[in-house]
């Protein structure tokens, strides 16, 4: 994208996604989690979701307009061009969940929540490439700080009276992501930034829970009685 | 006169000890057993838990959006 593209301008010139990506980056995170009862429980967590290789290659055809198109250009049009851009996304995830347990079936017991919370998605070291127009641009890096939400189904298995393993699968939606101003690398020409529109994610993930302050319950004192 | 009373008190505190001994007898209900109370946790149930995962996010909708400046 070159020369202070508009959005308007570039929807109605037929712009168009060649393809767009996000590579898997692993999630991590720690968390506390309160059993109400036997079948109802909240956690709180936070996690990082380390940097992922965001790819994408759009192109528009060309045609009248009026924004300022690259110098090359004549005067109210601009050529077909492709742009292809990189970048790096990472966030921070904070969220309050609740869960369900369905039950205990041979030892493994079923469980569906839900939560909301937070999600600070930055979008770094952008690069926007655009091959037939000779130009390179590059964004600022930026945050947003957006609502989050999620939705699990997962499974528990109680090791011991102490340890459980979970393995569950998650869909989170962490809100949009922004780059910041984006400059031609010769600093002629310059746009606010490139929305990456709204950023989802399937997650398959396996935890451990440890119960606080657990100890065997001690036996019984023998009886000395006369 | 006075002879017999010191007599008899003394006596009298001299089976003290006995008597004392002879209650063991009486059938009386023993005690309850002394049981160790069970372990009570400081924390309540409440858990540590950790995660690692496998993503795979997706970019929402086909469209960029460029703003000029």
């Amino acid at each position: 994208m070159w020369g202070g593209i508009s959005s308007e301008l570039f929807q109605f010139n037929g712009s168009s996604v060649v393809h767009e990506d996000i590579k898997s980056s692993p999630p991590f995170g720690v968390g506390f989690r309160y059993q109400f009862n036997n079948r109802l429980r909240f956690d709180m967590t936070g996690e990082f979701r380390g940097k992922s290789l965001f790819i994408a290659q759009d192109k528009y055809p060309g045609g009248n307009g009026t924004f300022n198109r690259a110098s090359s250009d004549p005067q109210g049009q601009f050529l077909p061009r492709t742009n292809e851009y990189t970048a790096d996304i990472e966030s921070w995830v904070g969220l309050w969940n609740a869960y369900a347990d369905l039950g205990t079936y041979f030892g493994f017991a079923p469980y569906v929540g839900t939560g909301i919370g937070v999600a600070s998605i930055s979008v770094l070291g952008l690069k926007d490439v655009n091959v037939p127009n000779g130009g390179v641009a590059y964004g600022a890096d930026n945050t947003e700080t957006n609502f989050a939400w999620a939705a699990y189904g997962g499974v528990a298995y109680d090791v011991n009276e102490s340890v459980t393993l979970d393995l569950s699968y998650r869909y989170t939606a962490l809100g949009e992501a922004k780059s910041g101003t984006v400059t031609a690398f010769d600093g002629t020409s310059s746009y606010a930034g490139l929305d990456l529109g709204r950023v989802t994610s399937h997650d398959l993930m396996l935890g451990m829970r440890w119960k606080l302050g657990y100890a065997p319950v001690p036996a019984p004192m023998p009886v000395a009685f006369k | 006169m006075e002879q017999t009373r010191s007599t008899l008190l003394a006596t009298g505190l001299a089976m003290a000890p006995l008597t004392v001994a002879h209650a063991v007898d009486l059938g009386l209900p023993p005690p309850p057993p002394i049981v160790a109370a069970p372990y009570v946790s400081c924390t309540g149930p409440i858990y540590l838990k950790g995660f690692i995962g496998a993503a795979n996010p997706v970019v929402g909708g086909h469209q960029f959006r460029a703003v000029s400046v």
